[in-house]
C-alpha cells in the first residue's frame, strides 16, 4: 500500500503556453496573456485566458487540449504505450467535456420536438477517458472524475488509489477543460468574475478570469519506473481529499475540508507541514476562496511559507486546474524556482499572508499544490523530489 | 406621498413572488414572508447563492444592476430595504 | 467488501422494502410519456413520480436541490438508514456518485436561461446545479460527513468504476465505510434521445432474453446507493466485488435491456447451467442500471429466494437459491464488465 508513484512524464498546455518550455518561458517574463473572449459569442465583457494561435487536433476542443498536452507527455517518456505489457489505467478530470450541452441541438428541440442527433452522438464520443483510451488502444481502467474545480486533482488522487491498489501499473492522470460560454455565463451570474487581471490574494481582488487548458501526468508504481526509466526523479507523495459538507458555492468558513486534505496528505507522506517547502495555492482571486485558503495555508504552515497561485497566467481552468498546476508544482520542484503570484500587489490583512511577490529560489524535498471546489470538494496533492 | 406608497406596495408584493418562486422557499408563500423581516442569515434564513440570485432577479424584472455586493448588504436587509432600492433607481431610469 | 444497506429509487417507489415487493410483484407497467407538444410523440417510461422526491426531514437543507440531487440525496439516505450502522467520526464515511449524463435536464435548463434571458441575466442557481458534483455535495451535507468524496461518469460502466474506487479506498484506509451509488434522470430531451437512438417498445415491455440484435427498450431513471463496508462479519445482503473475468455462477444476471441495440453477444451465457435473470422489467433500460440489478442479486442472496417472475426459467423456484450471483453487462464494442455477488 505505501508504495511509491513515480511521476514518468508531463506535459500542459494553458495559455501560459503551449508546452511545458513554454510555460517557463512566460512565467520567467511574468507574462500575462489575458484578453476578449474570441472563441464564442458572448455579450459579456469579460477578458479570458484562452490558448491562442492553436490548432485543433480534434473538433471537440477539450479533448484537443488533453490530446496535446497527452503527446508531450509522451514525447517526453522512456516507456512505451502501445503493446505495452504492463497495465494502463486512464483517469481524468473536467467539467465541459462531462455535459450535454449542445445550445443549437436543445434549441430545435425545444422549438419543434425534432433535432438533428449528431451534436449528442459527438458527445457520446467525447468521454475523455474512452477518447484516450481509443486513441492509445489501452484497456485497463478508465473513467472521468467530476469534481468541479478539483477534478483535475481527483483524478489523479483517482488514479493514485489505483496504482497502490494493483488495479494498474502505469496510469494516464490528469485534466481537461476549454474555454466554454456556460461557466462564462455562470461564473458571472455568480458575480465572481473579474473585469480585469485576477489578482490571487490581493486585499483588493475583484474575482477569477476563466481560462482552459490541460494537464497531463504519466505515474507509474515506482517499481516499474525502475524498469522502465533508470532513475525516477519526481514522486506523487501523497494525495489527500475532504469534503466541506456545507454549501453547493461557498467555501466552509473555516476551511475543514481543505484541513483535512491537507492533514490526509502529510500523514499518508508521513511529514510534517514543516518539511513543504512551497505551495501552489488553488488561489481563485474570488473574495471567499482566497480567505478561506489563505487562512489555512497560514494557518498550518505559518506565514512565512512561499506560496503562490498560478492563476495570475493562466485564469481558472476549471477541471483541468489541478492537473495543470500539479504539473508546474512538480516541474518548479525540479527546476528550483518558483513562479510570482502574478497580480498581487497588496496584502490583504484578513488573511494574514502574502504570496511571493518575486521569482523565488527554492531547494526542498517536498511541495503541495491544492485544490477547492464547488460542492466542498477539497485535494490536496504532495510532490516530492529525490535528491 | 400617496403614490409612492402604493408603488412600493406593489414592488414589495412582486418582490415577495419573485422571491419565493425563483428561491425554492418551499412551503413559503409570498403574504408569509413579512415586510421588515430580516431575509439573511436569521429570518428568512437566505445566504449568498440566494444573494446573487436576487441580483439577477433585479437585473431581469426591474433592469437593475447591482455592481457592488457590499453594498448590497444594505439593500438586501428586508423586503422593504429592497422595494425602497428597486423604486429609487426606477424613478431614476424615468427620469 | 459487504453490502450493509441499500436505499434505492425507481420507478416503482422509494426504499428497499418497495423494490423487493416490486419484485414480487413481476413486470411493471410503464408511465406514458409526451416528450414534446410539437410532436405529441408518445413513449412508455419508468420515471419517477415527483411526491416520491419529498422528503422535509432527509431535504430539509435541499431546498434547491434539482431532481437529480433529491433522488442522489433520498437514496444514498435511505441506504445508511437501511444499515442500521451508526458511523464514529474516526472511522469515516467516503461517498461515490456515479453517473452516465449527470444532471444534464439542468444543464437544459440552464440553457433555456441563455435563450430566454441573454448571457448577462442566467441564474447562478441553475448554474451551481448542473456541475456533476452537486448531488454528491449535497448528500455530504445531509449526512453532515467529511470523508474523502468523488464524483465519476462513465457512459457504459459508472457503477462498476465507482465500486473499484471504493474497493481501493477501503484497502487504504481512506475510510471505513463508503456509501456508492448511480443516479441518471430523464428529461424530455433525454427521452428523445433514447427515442432517436434505441428501439423503444411501445408497448412498455422489455425482453431480455430474446438475445435480439434489434433489441428494444423502456428507458428508466432513478438512483440507487450501498453502504458498503470492508468488515467481514455480520453482512446485512451480501459480498460484492467487482471482476474481470466471470467466474462460476448458479446465477448469470444479464444487463441486457435494450440500451445498446445488439444483445446477441449475451446468448453465450444461455448454457443452461445456470439460471439467468433480469429485473429491467420494473426499473427499465438505464446505462447506469448495473446497481438496481445488483440490488436484486442481494435481495436474493439475503432471502435466500429467487424472484422467479424476472427468471429466463419461470419454473425456477423449484431450482435451489443462488449462493453466488453474476451480474454481466455489456457496452459499446462489447465491452464487457462484471460484478460478483455471494453470500
Amino acid at each position: 500500500m505505501n508504495e511509491h508513484i513515480s511521476i514518468a512524464s508531463m506535459g500542459c498546455i494553458s495559455a501560459a503556453g503551449k508546452n511545458m518550455a513554454e510555460t517557463l518561458q512566460t512565467f520567467k517574463q511574468g507574462h500575462v496573456n489575458i484578453g476578449k473572449i474570441t472563441l464564442f459569442e458572448t455579450d459579456l465583457d469579460k477578458p479570458a485566458f484562452e490558448v491562442k494561435d492553436y490548432v485543433l487536433k480534434r473538433k471537440n476542443r477539450t479533448l484537443s487540449l488533453l490530446l496535446t498536452a497527452v503527446e508531450e507527455a509522451l514525447e517526453n517518456y522512456d516507456g512505451n504505450l502501445a503493446g505495452s505489457k504492463y497495465r494502463i489505467g486512464i483517469c481524468i478530470g473536467t467539467t465541459v467535456a462531462s455535459q450535454l450541452n449542445n445550445i443549437k441541438f436543445y434549441k430545435e428541440f425545444k422549438e419543434t420536438g425534432r433535432s438533428d442527433i449528431s451534436p449528442v452522438n459527438e458527445y457520446l464520443k467525447g468521454n475523455l477517458a474512452d477518447a484516450l483510451a481509443r486513441e492509445y488502444k489501452l484497456n485497463g481502467p478508465k473513467v472521468v472524475v467530476v469534481n468541479a474545480c478539483s477534478s483535475g486533482a481527483d483524478a489523479i488522487g483517482t488514479a493514485m488509489s489505483w496504482l497502490k491498489n494493483d488495479q494498474c501499473d502505469i496510469a494516464i492522470a490528469g485534466g481537461a477543460d476549454e474555454l466554454n460560454k456556460i461557466p462564462v455565463c455562470g461564473f458571472n451570474a455568480l458575480g465572481i468574475i473579474s473585469d480585469k487581471p485576477c489578482a490571487p490574494f490581493d486585499k483588493d481582488r475583484k474575482g477569477l478570469n476563466l481560462g482552459e487548458g490541460a494537464g497531463v501526468l504519466i505515474l507509474e508504481r515506482a517499481k516499474i519506473t525502475s524498469k522502465i526509466n533508470a532513475r525516477p526523479e519526481l514522486f506523487i507523495a501523497a494525495y489527500g481529499s475532504g469534503s466541506d459538507a456545507y454549501h453547493l458555492t461557498a467555501p466552509h468558513p473555516d476551511g475543514r475540508g481543505l484541513k483535512s486534505a491537507i492533514s490526509e496528505a502529510l500523514f499518508q507522506a508521513n511529514i510534517t507541514c514543516g518539511q513543504v517547502g512551497f505551495i501552489n495555492a488553488h488561489g481563485t482571486a474570488t473574495p471567499d476562496n482566497d480567505k478561506v485558503e489563505g487562512k489555512v495555508i497560514k494557518e498550518l504552515f505559518g506565514p512565512e511559507i512561499k506560496m503562490y497561485s498560478s492563476k495570475g497566467y493562466t485564469g481558472h481552468t476549471l477541471g483541468a486546474a489541478g492537473a495543470i498546476e500539479t504539473v508546474f508544482t512538480a516541474l518548479a520542484l525540479k527546476e528550483g524556482w518558483v513562479p510570482k503570484s502574478a497580480g498581487f500587489k497588496n496584502k490583504d490583512e484578513e488573511i494574514g499572508i502574502s504570496p511571493l511577490k518575486q521569482n523565488t529560489k527554492v531547494n526542498s524535498k517536498y511541495a503541495l499544490s491544492t485544490s477547492l471546489a464547488f460542492g466542498g470538494n477539497n485535494a490536496a496533492l504532495l510532490i516530492k523530489k529525490e535528491a | 406621498m400617496g403614490e409612492e406608497n402604493k408603488k412600493l406596495k406593489i414592488i414589495r408584493k412582486k418582490l415577495k413572488v419573485l422571491l419565493v418562486d425563483h428561491l425554492s422557499l418551499e412551503d413559503i408563500k409570498p403574504e408569509d414572508i413579512k415586510d421588515d423581516e430580516i431575509l439573511f442569515g436569521e429570518g428568512l434564513g437566505l445566504d449568498s447563492l440566494d444573494a446573487v440570485e436576487i441580483v439577477v432577479l433585479l437585473q431581469r424584472n426591474f433592469g437593475l444592476e447591482v455592481k457592488d455586493l457590499n453594498k448590497g448588504r444594505e439593500i438586501f436587509y428586508s423586503i422593504d430595504t429592497l422595494a425602497k432600492y428597486v423604486a429609487e433607481n426606477m424613478d431614476e431610469k424615468a427620469e | 467488501m459487504n453490502i450493509q444497506g441499500i436505499g434505492i429509487l425507481s420507478g416503482t417507489g422509494r426504499g428497499i422494502k418497495s423494490f423487493e415487493q416490486a419484485l414480487e410483484r413481476g413486470p411493471a407497467t410503464p408511465k406514458v410519456s409526451m416528450y414534446s407538444p410539437a410532436t405529441n410523440k408518445e413513449i412508455p417510461v419508468f420515471s419517477i413520480d415527483n411526491a416520491l422526491l419529498k422528503d422535509p426531514l432527509v431535504l430539509k437543507s435541499s431546498r434547491r436541490a434539482d431532481r437529480f440531487c433529491r433522488m442522489a440525496v433520498l437514496a444514498a439516505w435511505d441506504a445508511l438508514a437501511d444499515s442500521g450502522i451508526k458511523i464514529r467520526e474516526e472511522e469515516k464515511l467516503g461517498v461515490i456518485v456515479a453517473t452516465a449524463f449527470g444532471p444534464h435536464k439542468t444543464t437544459f435548463n440552464f440553457l433555456d436561461n441563455i435563450l430566454d434571458y441573454g448571457d448577462a441575466a442566467v441564474s447562478p442557481t441553475i448554474f451551481s446545479h448542473s456541475v456533476h458534483n452537486a448531488a454528491a455535495s449535497y448528500i455530504t451535507s445531509a449526512l453532515n460527513t467529511q470523508g474523502p468524496v468523488s464524483t465519476l461518469t462513465d457512459f457504459c460502466f459508472p457503477f462498476h468504476e465507482a465500486l473499484r474506487l471504493a474497493e481501493a479506498w477501503i484497502n487504504q484506509g481512506r475510510c471505513q465505510y463508503v456509501l456508492i451509488g448511480t443516479v441518471d434522470e430523464l428529461s424530455p430531451a433525454m427521452e428523445y434521445i433514447c427515442d432517436q437512438k434505441c428501439d423503444i417498445n411501445e408497448e412498455g415491455k422489455m425482453k431480455p432474453f430474446e438475445f435480439s440484435d434489434k433489441a428494444q427498450t423502456v428507458p428508466g431513471e432513478g438512483s440507487v446507493f450501498f453502504l458498503l463496508s470492508k468488515n467481514e462479519e455480520n453482512t446485512k445482503y451480501c459480498r460484492i466485488k467487482r471482476k474481470n473475468e466471470a467466474a462460476v455462477a448458479d446465477m448469470f444476471i444479464l444487463e441486457s435491456d435494450g440500451m445498446i441495440t445488439d444483445e446477441t453477444v449475451y446468448k453465450q451465457l444461455d448454457t443452461g447451467d445456470a439460471n439467468l435473470f433480469n429485473a429491467s422489467p420494473i426499473f427499465g433500460g438505464m446505462m447506469s442500471s448495473t446497481g438496481f440489478h445488483c440490488a436484486s442479486a442481494a435481495l436474493m442472496l439475503k432471502n435466500d429466494r429467487i424472484y422467479s417472475k424476472f427468471a429466463q426459467d419461470q419454473n425456477s423456484h423449484a431450482r435451489n437459491s443462488p449462493d453466488n450471483i453474476v451480474s454481466v453487462k455489456y457496452c459499446c464494442n462489447r465491452n464487457k464488465a462484471i460484478v460478483r455477488l455471494t453470500k
